[in-house]
């Protein structure tokens, strides 16, 4: 799934990232690396921007640019 | 004296430009709460302990990949100037995000401090952060400090001395076991083969090599032992493709930074409890970033901060008004010789008085994007409106520089570096004309409260500035579809947390801008005022003076007036301002303007304030009784509303003031984009306001 699949309050891992250089350098230094947790944590109207929480940070995405980004939902461990 | 060169380096939004404040004593940095505010390098100068520092303010950047214009602005600085120290600011709450710059500057392999800014902030969130550990993890020495209550800059002031003093120290960071056995054999081979290169470790250029560091190729391209270290690197480049799943070194790069980051990161810092600070900011979000209510909050807070300007601003209006008549009337009263008694009350009182009366509102409106600009929320907006921006062909990103034109076109201008694309700057650099300005404020005050009454004004005024920012965005979309066309560009903006500006940094906000706006109405409105006074009464036209007197001697009281009025009327109409007025009459002439009305919009392309100084010196040449109706009720008397109307609309959109336009010029890349821009605003402003007039007085009758 991608990460524009996501849905609002779901914690998800980043598989890969199939953005052009710049964008990815961008993702890279907000900490949105392969393997890095992220929180969908708002989205506008018609979803067509997203916020997003990895680590302490929170930022802003467009749709367009969270459907190149491959995510996996985070497998939650229930405690007993 | 021994200079110390510093360029104080570290991600947007960090506080850099505070704390160089703080440790200036001055307020030249702009401070704010957003990514972006400094655009440009700031140098600041003093002296500490009789060392001279000069400290380079550089553009916040989350790395040094130069992705925005700003940003590039600091890598080239690192770069290719010569300093003596790189301090890196870090935001104390944020450790992990902003030690990946850390890591990169490391990378550079020059002396440098790393200072822990916010370290009160961290200390109320529960955050403690072991500096003995971080400076031992780091190599580099490290400070905490808090330049906003002025923590620890004694010592940071003295750290930085040592570190200059000193040796560089080498970075302790350790790559993964990938990387670093790589490392080890091209260092092994480097010393076998006694290589060295600057002041770098062999183990610092082995790096260097890996990370495909160019200035490195460049000298080690030239060496002979290129031949042989050859097959080594691209055999060691092989196994860490192979062991990243890779073969983008800067994606390696960037997931090897992220692991030793969060690895420093979970070391050194202990945090008690989740961020409160960043709850509070996601419980605010869900209100203000709501779906539905998010943007009517936000054109709700826009139009209390109009409402507010207007009301609020109009209580001590009248004192100033009256102060100023009074003023008129006393110094008049001493001053026997006419001309120079025109010059002083018409001329003088008249323009900068007028242009006075409007401080108060000003002053308000400047306090309310300060408020915007210092909370977080401008950032929160961007967002909001992206999706809609977006549908004109403008970035989310628009929006920061768009907001930062209602208070002045010039910084708005230097904001939109922040658009990555160049169409994308370009087109807000266009339309940033179009959002009115505080120096078009006055011309809007004067022309609604006398057109409109005291309670729907203040919506009015609001009126003006959204039709203002809708023709914008309107202009947008045609720039975008007709001359500016090209791909999208991904719109990434980090959401600041929300904080409260402290008093001191409102209260400067405030008074620089009041202070700002009385010394332009003390000088350059001053010298407008008396040159717009003397082009209005001279030259003198004795014959037909002359003609009118004796007129006037042989005609009844009530004769004398009307014939009085005739007189400085014909005067007026033949003087220079008279005859440049009458002759751009004709183009003015199908939006309803009067020559008056012409030649104030002319002065305004000088400055916008100077529209009101005109209309107020030539409204009160032609007056019988000079100082006793104000400018305001004379207008409403001259004018009809479809004239008012059009006025304003022309007003609202033709070409910023000389200052923004040459600032313009600058930031677009050259003055043929300043013609396309004085076509473009002069023919939409002529457009708008001739529809306006028409319809308007299809309406009224």
């Amino acid at each position: 799934m991608t990460l524009a699949e996501a849905m609002k309050g779901q914690k998800i891992i980043v598989k890969k990232i199939n953005a052009n250089d710049a964008l990815k350098q961008r993702l890279f230094s907000f900490g949105l690396v392969r393997g890095a947790e992220v929180e969908v944590v708002d989205c506008s109207l018609g979803k067509s921007v997203i916020e997003l929480k990895v680590g302490n940070t929170l930022f802003a995405l467009r749709k367009e640019e969270a459907q190149k980004i491959e995510v996996e939902p985070k497998n939650e461990v229930i405690a007993v | 004296m021994q200079k110390i060169k510093i360029a104080l380096v570290g991600q947007p939004n960090v506080g850099k430009s505070m704390l160089i404040n703080a440790l200036s004593g001055t307020n030249k940095g702009k401070v704010g709460n957003y990514s972006g505010v400094t655009v440009d390098t700031l140098k600041i100068c003093f002296t500490y302990n009789c060392y001279e520092f000069e400290i380079y303010d550089l553009p916040g950047t989350y790395s040094l990949n130069a992705y925005s214009k700003e940003e590039q602005v600091t890598k080239e600085f690192l770069q290719k100037e010569e300093y003596d120290v790189i301090v890196n600011v870090v935001d104390s709450t944020n450790m992990q995000r902003n030690l990946l710059l850390t890591l990169e500057l490391l990378e550079l392999n020059k002396k440098m401090l790393v200072t822990l800014n916010m370290i009160d902030e961290a200390k109320k969130d529960g955050i403690s952060i072991d500096l003995t550990q971080l400076k031992k993890l780091l190599g580099v020495e490290v400070v905490a400090i808090s330049a906003k209550e002025k923590e620890g800059l004694e010592e940071l002031l003295k750290k930085i001395v040592d570190v200059v003093k000193n040796k560089r120290t080498l970075s302790k960071i350790i790559y993964s076991d990938a990387i670093e056995e790589e490392i080890d054999k091209i260092e092994h081979f480097l010393n076998e083969k006694n290589f060295s290169y600057k002041d770098l470790t062999n183990r610092e250029v082995a790096i260097a090599l890996l990370f495909e560091n160019e200035e490195v190729y460049k000298a080690i391209h030239e060496d002979p032992i290129m031949i042989e270290l050859y097959p080594i690197l691209s055999d060691a480049l092989e196994h860490i493709y192979t062991h990243h799943e890779t073969k983008d070194i800067k994606e390696i790069i960037a997931s090897e930074h992220a692991a030793i980051a969060s690895g420093i990161a979970k070391e050194v810092v202990n945090s008690k409890a989740i961020s409160k600070s960043l709850t509070l900011t996601q419980k605010i979000d869900k209100v203000l970033l709501n779906k539905y209510l998010g943007i009517p909050i936000f054109l709700f807070f826009m139009w209390l901060l109009f409402k507010a300007t207007f009301e609020l601003g109009a209580l001590p209006m009248e004192y100033i008004d009256e102060f100023i008549s009074w003023l008129g009337d006393v110094i008049g009263s001493f001053l026997k010789d006419e001309e120079l008694r025109s010059l002083v009350v018409d001329g003088i009182l008249g323009g900068v008085g007028a242009v006075l009366l409007f401080l108060p509102n000003i002053v308000i409106l400047y306090f309310g994007i300060a408020l915007l600009e210092t909370t977080g929320y401008m950032s929160r907006v961007a967002f909001l409106l992206d999706g809609f921006f977006h549908k004109f062909g403008l970035h989310g990103k628009s929006f920061i520089p768009l907001v930062t034109g209602f208070g002045c076109s010039v910084p708005a201008y230097m904001a939109a570096r922040t658009l990555k694309s160049p169409k994308d700057r370009l087109i807000t650099l266009f339309i940033i004309g179009f959002m009115s300005c505080g120096a078009r404020l006055p011309i809007y005050v004067l022309f609604t409260g006398a057109f409109f009454s005291q309670e729907v004004a203040g919506n009015v005024l609001f009126l003006i500035y959204i039709t203002g920012a809708l023709i914008g965005l309107l202009m947008a979309k045609l720039l975008r579809v007709f001359v500016f066309r090209g791909e999208d560009d991904p719109f990434v903006m980090e959401m600041p947390k929300y904080r409260l500006p402290s008093l001191r940094l409102l209260w400067y906000s405030i008074y620089s801008n009041a202070s700002e706006y009385l010394k332009k109405a003390g000088t350059f409105i001053l010298a407008a005022s008396m040159l717009v006074w003397f082009a209005s009464n001279y030259p003198k036209n004795k014959a037909l003076e002359q003609s009118f007197e004796q007129k006037i001697a042989k005609a009844s009281k009530e004769q004398k007036e009307k014939l009085e009025i005739k007189l400085k009327k014909a005067l007026l109409e033949q003087s220079y301002l008279g005859k440049i007025g009458k002759a751009s009459e004709p183009f003015f002439a199908p939006l309803g303007f009067d020559w008056k009305l012409s030649v104030a919009l002319e002065a305004g392309l000088s400055a916008k304030e100077v529209v009101v100084s005109t209309l107020g010196v030539l409204y009160s040449i032609g007056e019988v009784d000079e100082t006793s109706t104000s400018l305001k009720e004379r207008l409403k008397k001259h004018l009809t509303l479809p004239t008012a109307l059009s006025f304003i609309a022309f007003v609202m959109l033709y070409l910023p003031c000389f200052a923004a336009s040459s600032v313009f010029t600058r930031e677009a890349g050259g003055v043929k984009y300043l013609v396309y821009l004085f076509l473009f605003t002069t023919a939409v402003a002529w457009i708008f306001s001739f529809f306006i007039y028409h319809l308007s007085s299809l309406v009224v009758g």
